[in-house]
């Protein structure tokens, strides 16, 4: 119990004193339409703490999660949500070759990078990912939409998941981007 | 009650039954076990919701019985000592095994991980990094060659946009080749590469060749070009995601008739099966390895966090068994203390179910038994105080009936119990001296002391019987009651007794009317009828004889006569007057105001000689009296006509004549007092003195007073006269109750109970 409780102890002491929650925020979302189809080119403003480079040295991935959501706005009531589209974008370390790999787990498509920081720069202006048909789109006469990066815990392997829900260092989510969409 | 524990139980069981799936669950999911693997976040907050839900449900029960407790609730303190021991006997083992597990998991995870292993996967990762090395190296020197060659033949001018092809509405250009497709198909042939492509400076794509028919050749790596402007060969190993690992490699094709318009050839080689399937072997091996090493002491706080909760779990459910348990043990005695206390407060109708047959099933079978005795025993004692309560009720109603007074007085002299009619007879509440002496009774109502004190002294004589009249002048006026005495046998009543008396006023007066009402009608017949023959007799001798007498004898048989005819008169007025006092006739009770029928009286003796002195002293506010007028008229003249005739012949009487208004022990009367200075009583006082043909006078007829003590009597009114004490001369006392008329209607019996 004893143990327990210290190594309890040791585990939040060293999460709050491990500083503040990541910085995260969506800077801005680019949206087009091509062959029917509505995109969105966000931009991210991001980085990884050191606790998450030490787990992805170690051979952990983390799992981005980037949701969108596109709603109709409704008086005096919530917003009505019209299309909602998840990506999510695998970064891992391949020991073999020394690279690291993005891995985008919606469309299958991957990118590996020498360096960490060519990945994170590719994460921060990731291809344009689509989010609704037009068709569905132009029942509605305004739209607006929202988007949010943040880290999947519940990919990460499950010893880790107290740690993380624990250490500031760990928590990295973003406010909801908000923009109007013009068709 | 049972039921709400047995349903409590039920819930903490299936609740343990989840919390327990829970942890086996969690533990699968530390284990990487990817089907639980989702839900160890869920089950986490679930597992500590649960034990929170424990710990509430055993700081409930923990606050129940601290209660119970400061109540001193019966079995509360076996409650707690059974409690106590459970859960040493829970904690104890459990926090060994708990401390030992966590030992022997931590060396367990420990064990997991050794140098050697580690070594061992690093030199294979190395070996593999090694032998790709060698590859690449070889690839890249070929490439070389390949570009040397070119750089002395000739390629591609005309760069095909690649951009173009990559956009998602793009169709095929058709380009033309300097450098054709068959030299690069064959380039690639000899190399051995799955793709070879020919790039401008600007990393347009001049020419491709792939093995893998795909129409788009692939993107060259973005630090491609960069490397080469660098003057460095580019050579990669890069893990594709469906063809394992490839080989890429990138060189410059130098132009010497181009200058500063050199080409790049870039190429992407194939690992071979075996050696790729190897090196992606160790390459997942390694980073399951380093993995877990990096998430070793996660690991242990995780197997840790769950053992933890295991041992929470089993403390907080036996803590919670303890709770249930040591309730049902106590139960029993719970019960038998509440019925301890039902047969305390003397309910023995309460029987307690025996729900087991152990020892306290046997205790509480005894319980029922005693109980079930006690009842009984209680019934019969009911029965036997019911009997006795209708005796002493039966008794009490007639005691309550009886129009004679019965009262008990203790040894001491207390009262200690009486009948209505003791009140009735009195005209007090005499109930309310019931354990007081009756000493009491005489200072309350002083009227009363000729009754009390008699009664006094029969119990100071310590006779065993006796009997007694008493006369007191009461609220209904003079009475007369019979009183009885009767010391009681009883052994628990030695030395009291009891007295009953009678009031015997009216029986008194009825029986002395009827006597004199015999007496009178005797003189009628025996006396009054032969008077009227001899008187006539006597007249007709007078008439007949008198005048063949001489003179002499003539006066002689005139004096005779005329005596013989006065006399048969005087016998006459005696015969009638004594015929009046016998039947008087019906008293007409009428508002009557005493002072002016005084004054009326008194007016008639006024200028008779001698004049008489008379002095009045007449109360101003003298209350009306409700009586006879005519007949206290005759009163007054009786008695003004004593006074008279007690002061010597030719003397100047005094007579003072006194009303007032007295309000004594709650008797409302009228009192009249005559003073006269005459010659006053033989004795002091003659009670004999009322008596019919009682007189001191020489001519008095003796019934004068007779008929005033019989007419004050009718107005329940009392008389005495005594010798003055200041002068020479008589005092007669006259009191008149008001509302005589209440007084002449006599006792009324009345319903009633016993006072004790």
């Amino acid at each position: 119990m004893k143990r327990f409780l210290r190594a309890l102890a040791v585990t939040l002491a060293i999460s709050w004193l491990g500083g503040p929650a990541q910085a995260v925020e969506v800077t801005s979302v680019e949206t087009f339409t091509r062959s029917g189809i509505l995109f969105a080119a966000p931009r991210f403003a991001l980085d990884l703490s050191e606790d998450m480079q030490a787990a992805l040295d170690a051979g952990v991935g983390l799992t981005i999660n980037v949701d969108m959501e596109v709603e109709h706005p409704v008086d005096f009531w919530f917003d009505e949500s019209v299309a909602q589209t998840r990506h999510r974008y695998r970064i891992e370390r391949h020991a073999l070759s020394e690279r690291y790999l993005i891995t985008d787990v919606t469309r299958g498509a991957r990118w590996s990078f020498r360096e960490l920081t060519e990945a994170l720069s590719f994460l921060r202006a990731p291809p344009a990912m689509p989010i609704a048909e037009l068709e569905t789109l132009e029942q509605f006469p305004t739209l607006s939409a929202r988007a949010q990066i943040r880290l999947d815990v519940q990919s990460l392997p499950a010893p880790m998941r107290l740690a993380v829900y624990l250490s500031p260092g760990w928590w990295l989510s973003s406010d909801w981007y908000r923009w109007e969409i013009a068709l | 009650m049972i039921q709400r524990g047995r349903t409590t139980a039920l819930v903490v069981m299936l609740l343990g039954i989840l919390m327990l799936a829970a942890l086996v669950l969690m533990a699968s999911a530390t284990r990487n076990a990817t089907r639980f693997d989702h839900l160890f976040s869920f089950l986490l907050i679930g597992q500590g919701l649960g034990l929170v839900l424990f710990s509430l449900m055993i700081g409930l029960n923990l606050r129940g019985l601290l209660r119970k407790l400061r109540r001193g609730d019966p079995g509360s303190r076996l409650t707690l000592r059974m409690l106590g021991m459970f859960v040493a006997l829970a904690m104890l083992p459990a926090i060994i095994i708990y401390s030992f597990s966590l030992d022997f998991l931590r060396r367990g995870v420990d064990s997991w991980f050794d140098v050697e292993t580690e070594a061992a996967l690093t030199d294979a990762l190395d070996l593999s990094k090694y032998a790709l090395d060698i590859r690449m190296r070889e690839h890249l020197t070929q490439l070389s060659l390949a570009a040397t060659e070119i750089s002395t033949g000739g390629g591609p001018s005309v760069p095909l946009d690649l951009s173009l092809l990559r956009a998602p509405d793009a169709t095929v250009i058709s380009n033309s080749w300097d450098f054709g497709a068959p030299e690069l198909d064959s380039l690639r042939n000899r190399l051995g590469a799955e793709e070879l492509v020919m790039l401008s400076r600007e990393g347009r794509i001049l020419g491709a060749s792939s093995s893998l028919n795909e129409f788009v050749p692939s993107e060259p790596p973005g630090p491609l070009m960069l490397q080469l402007r660098q003057g460095r060969n580019y050579i990669a190993l890069e893990p594709q995601p469906e063809r394992g690992l490839v080989i890429q490699a990138g060189v410059p094709v130098k132009d010497p008739q181009m200058a500063g318009r050199d080409r790049v050839l870039y190429a992407i080689f194939p690992v071979s099966q075996r050696p790729n399937e190897l090196a992606s072997n160790i390459q997942a091996a390694f980073a399951k390895y380093e993995r877990l090493v990096y998430l070793r002491e996660k690991l242990k706080l995780s197997f840790t966090l769950i053992l933890t909760l295991v041992l929470f779990f089993s403390i907080t459910s036996a803590v919670l068994v303890s709770f249930y348990a040591s309730r049902r043990l106590a139960a029993p005695i719970h019960k038998l203390a509440a019925g301890t206390r039902a047969v305390a407060s003397g309910d023995y109708s309460v029987r307690i179910p025996k729900d087991t047959r152990d020892d306290f099933g046997v205790l509480v079978a005894s319980f029922n038994d005693m109980t079930s005795q006690l009842q009984s025993a209680q019934a019969q004692a009911r029965a036997s105080r019911d009997a006795l309560e209708q005796q002493h009720a039966y008794l009490a109603a007639v005691l309550g009936n009886l129009s004679s007074g019965v009262m008990t007085i203790s040894r001491e002299g207390e009262l200690r119990t009486c009948n209505p009619a003791c009140e009735q007879i009195l005209g007090i509440d005499l109930a309310s001296f019931v354990g007081q002496p009756l000493g009491a009774v005489e200072r309350m109502h002083a009227f009363l002391e000729p009754f009390v004190q008699t009664i006094t002294d029969a119990a100071q004589e310590m006779l065993a019987e006796w009997n007694k009249e008493i006369v007191f002048f009461g609220r209904n006026g003079r009475q007369h009651v019979m009183c009885r005495g009767v010391a009681l046998a009883a052994a628990d009543a030695a030395g009291d007794f009891v007295v009953v008396f009678d009031d015997l006023t009216g029986l008194v007066q009825g029986e002395r009317d009827a006597a004199w009402s015999e007496v009178a009608r005797r003189l009628a017949h025996e006396i009054k009828n032969p008077l009227t023959p001899i008187q006539l007799s006597a007249e007709r001798l007078r008439h007949k004889y008198l005048q063949r007498l001489d003179s002499d004898d003539q006066d002689a048989f005139l004096r005779l006569t005329s005596t013989i005819v006065q006399q048969v008169d005087a016998m006459k007025r005696m015969v009638n007057t004594f015929s009046d006092y016998a039947r008087p006739p019906k008293p007409e009770f009428d508002a009557v105001d005493l002072n002016e029928l005084i004054r009326n009286v008194l007016a008639l003796y006024r200028g008779i000689q001698p004049e008489p002195e008379l002095a009045l002293d007449l109360a101003d506010t003298l209350p009306t009296l409700h009586a006879d007028a005519t007949r206290l008229r005759q009163v007054l003249n009786n008695l003004i006509k004593n006074a008279l005739e007690a002061h010597a012949e030719g003397e100047s009487a005094h007579i003072s004549v006194t009303t007032r208004e007295r309000v004594d022990d709650h008797l409302h009367y009228v009192e009249l007092e005559i003073l006269d200075a005459g010659s006053g009583l033989e004795h002091d006082s003659a009670s004999d003195i009322f008596a019919p043909y009682v007189t001191h006078k020489e001519k008095g007829t003796g019934l004068g007073l007779a008929i005033v003590k019989k007419i004050i009597e009718e107005h329940g009114g009392d008389i005495w006269i005594e010798n003055r004490t200041d002068r020479r001369g008589a005092r007669v006392l006259l009191r008149l109750p008001m509302r005589a008329d209440e007084a002449l209607s006599g006792p009324k019996p009345k319903q009633g109970a016993v006072t004790t």
